[in-house]
């Protein structure tokens, strides 16, 4: 089933579209740098200790920490 | 052609990582140079680029941004470089830089720019990797979208494009762009008209930047007082802007689903890896301190001995006076000491400049964050702790890349801890004096102990960031974004001008200040309260003790008498300030003098007797206490000086001088107390 997730709660490989976003708990430059609602992004890989988080968006590469992928929710596409 | 009388001024614009400086390296050659804006240390790099014959124009290469509104000092510049440049420094004509493979994010930044009014040439790079993805744009009609601009596909490895760059920089200033990207006016109807008067702007979108720019902390957006919020207004902006250009680019755009896009991210999945990626980071520190301590060494050695050569041949070929004497004893020294570090100083920039380039540096700083974090640094206080074992310097100017402004100000504050190159003269001398040539195992005990030095140095660093970070305040929490690039093979191009340009930086920089503190305290030396005729009467080691530095040494004795050292450890004490490997020239002199012999420093220090117990002087309490005194005390004018500048003040420098060097003092009353 497809559903709202944190970002911080997909696992490497899984991607979902970016929701509305929080702009108290965003900072306007994870917009500015392409991370829109609207787009999709997929979790590329993690750092060792599991922060910070790698993602694939539009074809680059994003890593940001544990604490803004928290508050970043995705509609899932995980069957 | 223009027909003005100064030289066609270009501005580079771009976002990190796109080949920016590849593109402003084949333009510029070596007609660079590399200046501070006023007021803040952000370097300044421009150059001179020959268009055609008889039309040279300044090119400045702006610091890598995302957006033109600014996120940090280095931002800054460019918002105040576009938006709101004097007369002076007002360029004719901006390149835009954008990466191929990621238009919409590039052409974000782009837009802007043309918002504001300004004549401009977008040059496309990296479009060799775009054929590997399988992509491709019309860039003629992509110009045409733009609104009539030039758009240019320029290879920065080969230098393919450049001239078509240099033809259109000299017909840009005759396109006025008209197009408009994003309308202000929408959104802010209210009170755009008051903003383009109170701001002076020439385009309406000029005055929307001013009046969204939350300036510095603390001061209020103007726009708050008309009842707006900068950041929801921001926002508005980026996603009117993104939309805009999804719209432009989608006609345009064609991408063959065939290909595979990943390649970046299938090296990092091994690279990031938590048992290979940490095993190879590991590899990569070892070859870099490898390279830094044994490459370094030969260099080094031959800059040594130049230079006591070319002291003693001044002695020798000039008159003899008190001239000579400065020469020979005060700056050739002096110059010595700051040429002696900068084969160590250029390795290191060599290979971080090589992290870098080729993309590596930015996984280091991933990998590595979240094990910093929680003694309140970021993973991007890497870098200037790496530097920091050459020189505290370089690293301290390295910490401008931190965003957040409390992690920035601890790694500048605790970067001193880390063990420089000055120290290691130091350790090498009383090593070799204190501790006995046994061996544990495979293990030398003198080799456990240098690298002891070291764990402790760097240990220590950590925890003091983790005890200062509970007296600042967290204040405006910038948020980590890290773009982690495209691996790419760094171009020797590049590699050799950030070398040379650190290199020359740091000689001119810490040169003045250390040749300065060395010619001052010839001058103690050399000097005292008694007259001339007085002091020559005097033999050199009685000559030395009535000097001014020789009585400032007799006045501090009874503070470092708990640490176990005496007057004349007092004074290599505080002739370190001006780098702490003087402590070694004055070690020479000090115990030279009065004795005939040509032995090294260390047998002249072995030799010295205790008066009160008849043992050597230099016995392991002693030995260890001044190690670990050398380990933590902040002994460097120099680190004072750049700490000064970097964080705008005397607080700071002044807090970590004295808190490094009573931290020194305790740690080594301590020890010596316990081993004597």
């Amino acid at each position: 089933m497809a559903g709202l997730k944190r970002l911080a709660d997909l696992r490497p490989g899984e991607g979902g579209v970016i929701q509305d976003l929080c702009l108290d708990d965003v900072p306007p430059k994870l917009l500015e740098m392409g991370c829109l609602p609207g787009m999709r992004v997929v979790i590329n890989y993690r750092a060792p200790l599991g922060d910070p988080i790698c993602l694939d968006v539009d074809g680059w590469q994003l890593a940001v920490r544990r604490d803004l992928a928290e508050r970043i929710w995705v509609q899932s596409e995980q069957e | 052609m223009s027909t003005s009388k100064r030289a066609l001024r270009i501005a580079l614009v771009g976002n990190p990582n796109t080949g920016k400086s590849s593109v402003f390296n084949r333009l510029t050659g070596l007609n660079q140079k590399v200046s501070n804006y006023p007021g803040i240390t952000v370097d300044k790099r421009s150059g001179l680029a020959k268009l055609a014959d008889h039309a040279l124009a300044e090119v400045i290469d702006l610091p890598g941004t995302y957006s033109l509104h600014p996120n940090g000092q280095d931002e800054r510049v460019v918002y105040e470089a576009l938006v709101n440049p004097s007369e002076a420094d007002r360029p004719d004509v901006v390149i835009g830089i954008a990466d191929g493979t990621n238009l919409k994010r590039h052409l974000y930044l782009f837009t802007q720019v043309l918002d504001l009014g300004w004549p401009a040439v977008l040059v496309v790079t990296m479009h060799d990797e775009m054929r590997l993805r399988g992509q491709s744009v019309d860039f003629e009609e992509l110009g045409k979208a733009l609104g009539g601009v030039e758009v240019i596909p320029v290879n920065g490895r080969t230098g393919v494009g450049l001239e078509r760059v240099k033809e259109a920089i000299l017909r840009a200033q005759q396109l006025p762009v008209s197009a408009r990207f994003f309308q202000p006016q929408k959104k802010g109807a209210a009170w755009l008209d008051e903003a383009v008067s109170l701001s002076k702007s020439r385009t309406a979108y000029g005055a929307w930047l001013w009046a969204t720019e939350p300036t510095d902390l603390g001061e209020k957006a103007w726009v708050e007082s008309k009842g707006g919020s900068p950041d929801r207004l921001r926002v508005d902006e980026t996603v009117q802007r993104y939309s805009a250009l999804h719209h432009l680019l989608k006609p345009l755009q064609r991408v063959d689903p065939g290909k595979d896009l990943t390649r970046s991210a299938r090296i990092d999945r091994v690279l990031t890896h938590p048992v290979w990626g940490g095993m190879m980071l590991l590899v990569v520190l070892f070859v870099l301190f490898q390279a830094v301590f044994f490459w370094a060494e030969g260099p080094m050695n031959a800059i040594d001995r130049y230079f006591s050569g070319l002291g003693a041949w001044a002695e020798g070929a000039l008159p003899s006076g008190a001239f000579t004497e400065l020469v020979a004893n005060g700056i050739v020294p002096g110059v010595a000491g700051v040429l002696m570090f900068l084969p160590q100083i250029a390795l290191l920039f060599f290979f971080i400049a090589l992290l870098e380039e080729s993309g590596y540096m930015a996984r280091v700083v991933f990998m590595l964050d979240r094990v910093l974090r929680p003694f309140g640094l970021s993973g991007k206080s890497v870098v200037p702790m790496v530097s920091a074992n050459a020189c505290a310097i370089p690293a301290i100017m390295a910490a401008r890349n931190i965003e957040n402004p409390r992690e920035r100000l601890l790694t500048i504050l605790v970067t001193p801890f880390m063990t420089c190159s000055a120290r290691l003269p130091v350790y090498t001398v009383l090593i070799a004096l204190v501790i006995p040539k046994v061996a544990f195992g495979p293990f030398d005990a003198r080799a456990l102990v240098l690298f002891a030095l070291y764990a402790v140095g760097f240990l220590t660093a950590l925890g003091a960031s983790a005890l200062v970070k509970r007296f600042i305040p967290t204040g405006t929490t910038a948020p980590f974004l890290l773009e982690l690039p495209r691996y790419r093979l760094p171009l020797v191009r590049n590699l050799w001008n950030t070398v040379f340009e650190k290199s020359r930086s740091f000689v001119a920089e810490a040169g003045k200040i250390i040749v300065a503190i060395s010619i001052l305290l010839w001058f103690l030396a050399n000097y005292g309260p008694l007259t001339q005729g007085e002091m020559e009467a005097l033999d050199p080691a009685q000559r030395l003790e009535q000097s001014y530095i020789g009585r400032i040494g007799h006045a501090i004795e009874p503070a470092i008498r708990p640490l176990g050292y005496d007057w004349k450890v007092g004074i290599a004490l505080l002739s370190s300030f001006a780098a702490r490997e003087v402590f070694v020239g004055t070690m020479a002199t000090i115990y030279a003098v009065g004795t005939d012999d040509l032995g090294t420093v260390r047998e002249h220090m072995a030799r010295e007797i205790n008066p009160e117990t008849g043992e050597p002087f230099f016995n392991l309490a002693v030995g260890v206490s001044l190690m670990l005194f050398y380990a933590f005390a902040m002994q460097c004018l120099s680190t004072f000086a750049v700490v000064k500048k970097e964080t705008g003040g005397w607080k700071w420098p002044i807090l970590q001088m004295v808190g490094m060097t009573a931290f020194a003092y305790l740690v080594s009353f301590l020890a010596y107390q316990i081993l004597a």
